[in-house]
């Protein structure tokens, strides 16, 4: 992603699409920073949404914009925390779709927040409706298989393994035999709540995201 | 203290050393804690990948992790942030009762319960608690204490500058719990003092690394811009070294610095530091899986030893 990339992008779209949807717009067309946004990305159930999921109402966003100052991610990128949630605040979902998950978590922004709404976990929400609306990122798919298929998100090296022996240190627990039993609790566990149909696991989508985790797993172990 | 070690994914995988010197450090020959080992944990799991996507999915597997220990009579410790800031989270949420039993219905499955850790009996009532989830630097600062480590630091390290770094996950793990002040923490820099080392203070001292909430795999370049503005503070003060207490914020800096071409400046975890400073060898402790070479912080670490 180039900084700046996501909102001109945006920009452009909302011209092409002005003319035809500006009319679905409730009050015309949203000015944030220079990007123009218009009825084309509007969803008026997106503040009840967020909360569906976990997140709190941020219709009581003051916009003070402390979130923004102390945000490690506004400092380097287009995206200002206190704009973003006052997109929340007007409906424009489809913005967020476009948008690469760049939030840190590192929950500065609820310690300076005086209205208590913890953006961190409003973005979190906002990634569990982009997940079941638009699709899943691929490095969820790829990592979820790891985990999947190893129990870890990551296959430790020849080296390391001769490291550990060398220093005598108990043998990682999925390396042991009995540890097959871990993998199928897991797999239960992920099909009970459903996650790997949420995810695409299932499907040859999935199928191609746990190949690719299996390549960067060879890379990782060379 | 009785505590089982949860080493997660980015530990065993990437920084090897950071394991062994805790197991050296909290072994029988140092600080004499006794490790439960638990051969059955699986990823914590990870915010960004399961947390971000699916709440239930993410309690489910926590608590699954946490049922291993609610009847070893044991803390659970961890070395990574993220780990601990994931587990911690999932004990609250479980302390709701509504979640509590959705999340044992699932568990059921797989012929487990969470309850937590029992605490006493009360004739036939049983009182439980939530299973402890700490940090390695909480648990050191807390159960040993400056005074504690500092008795067993056998090589000091006297007049090596440390910039340390604490990581968002270790002052903010959840919304309701911070086990030091998020504003101005001093576990991790007790520890560095303890070891005889001198903690320096630069501008931002608190800031973020940039790797967290899967940037760094998204959007290197922007984990790096991030990183470069908290390089250049802790370049400007003067360090020897930085240490953190997080393996992910480690590999950040490890590799940031790579990538940005800088001056190098070596990245240890807090246990090799220690460990560094209770006499291990430095060969037993990792560092060649860092990319950042260690050797001129070793260097200068012996140098001390010499006077």
């Amino acid at each position: 992603m180039t900084p700046g990339g996501a909102p001109e992008a945006q920009k452009k779209r909302s011209t092409e699409n002005g003319s035809s949807d500006a009319k679905s717009a409730e009050g015309g067309p949203l000015i944030v920073e220079d990007s123009v946004f218009t009825g084309a990305e509007h969803d008026p159930d997106f503040v009840k949404q967020i909360i569906r999921y976990g997140g709190k109402d941020v219709q009581t966003c003051l916009q003070c914009g402390n979130c923004t100052g102390v945000c490690p991610v506004s400092l380097k990128t287009p995206y200002k925390t206190r704009n973003l949630i006052k997109l929340c605040q007007y409906g424009y979902k489809r913005i967020f779709f476009t948008i690469p998950w760049i939030c840190a978590g590192c929950h500065r922004c609820h310690e300076h927040c005086p209205a208590d709404i913890n953006p961190a976990e409003v973005f979190v929400a906002i990634r569990h409706i982009e997940v079941r609306e638009k699709g899943v990122p691929r490095f969820i798919r790829d990592s979820t298989a790891l985990i999947l298929r190893h129990g870890f998100g990551a296959i430790p090296s020849d080296d390391i393994k001769r490291y550990r022996e060398k220093e005598g240190m108990p043998p990682l627990p999925n390396t042991l035999p009995g540890y097959r039993k871990v993998l199928s609790e897991l797999e239960a566990l992920f099909r009970k709540t459903r996650f790997t149909e949420l995810i695409g696991l299932e499907t040859g989508e999935g199928a191609a995201g746990e190949r690719k985790a299996r390549e960067r797993g060879g890379e990782a172990s060379k | 203290m009785r505590y089982s070690l949860f080493v997660g994914c980015t530990i065993p995988n990437r920084f090897p050393g950071v394991e062994n010197s805790t197991r050296v450090i909290l072994g029988p020959d140092h600080l004499g804690a006794e490790l439960v080992e638990i051969n059955e944990f699986t990823c914590c799991p990870a915010l960004p990948t399961f947390y971000s996507t699916d709440r239930v999915t993410w309690l489910v597997t926590a608590a699954r992790n946490l049922v291993l220990v609610q009847d070893k009579n044991a803390d659970l410790v961890t070395m990574c942030n993220g780990c601990f800031s994931s587990l911690l989270k999932a004990t609250e949420e479980l302390e709701n009762v509504n979640k509590c039993n959705f999340v044992n219905a699932a568990l059921a499955s797989v012929g487990k319960q969470y309850r937590g850790r029992l605490v006493r009996r009360e004739g036939n009532r049983s009182i439980y608690e939530p299973v402890r989830v700490r940090h390695i630097i909480e648990a050191l600062y807390t159960d040993f204490g400056r005074e504690g480590i500092a008795d067993r630091v056998r090589h000091p390290l006297s007049g090596l500058r440390i910039a340390v770094h604490n990581g968002c996950h270790f002052l903010r793990p959840t919304t309701r719990t911070s086990v030091d002040d998020p504003a101005k923490p001093v576990m991790l820099d007790t520890m560095v003092e303890a070891a005889g080392a001198t903690s320096v203070d630069f501008p931002d001292k608190q800031a973020c690394c940039g790797a967290g909430g899967g940037i760094r795999l998204q959007v290197p370049k922007l984990a790096n811009a991030i990183t470069k503005d908290k390089y250049e503070c802790i370049h400007a003060a003067g360090t020897d070294a930085i240490v953190t207490g997080c393996p992910y914020c480690l590999y950040q800096f490890d590799h940031a610095q790579k990538d940005l071409k800088v001056h190098p400046i070596p990245v240890l975890h807090i246990s090799q530091l220690l460990a560094l400073a209770f006499g291990v060898d430095a060969e037993h402790l990792g560092f060649e899986w860092h990319f950042v070479a260690v050797r001129p912080f070793l260097k200068k670490v012996d140098a001390v030893g010499v006077v």
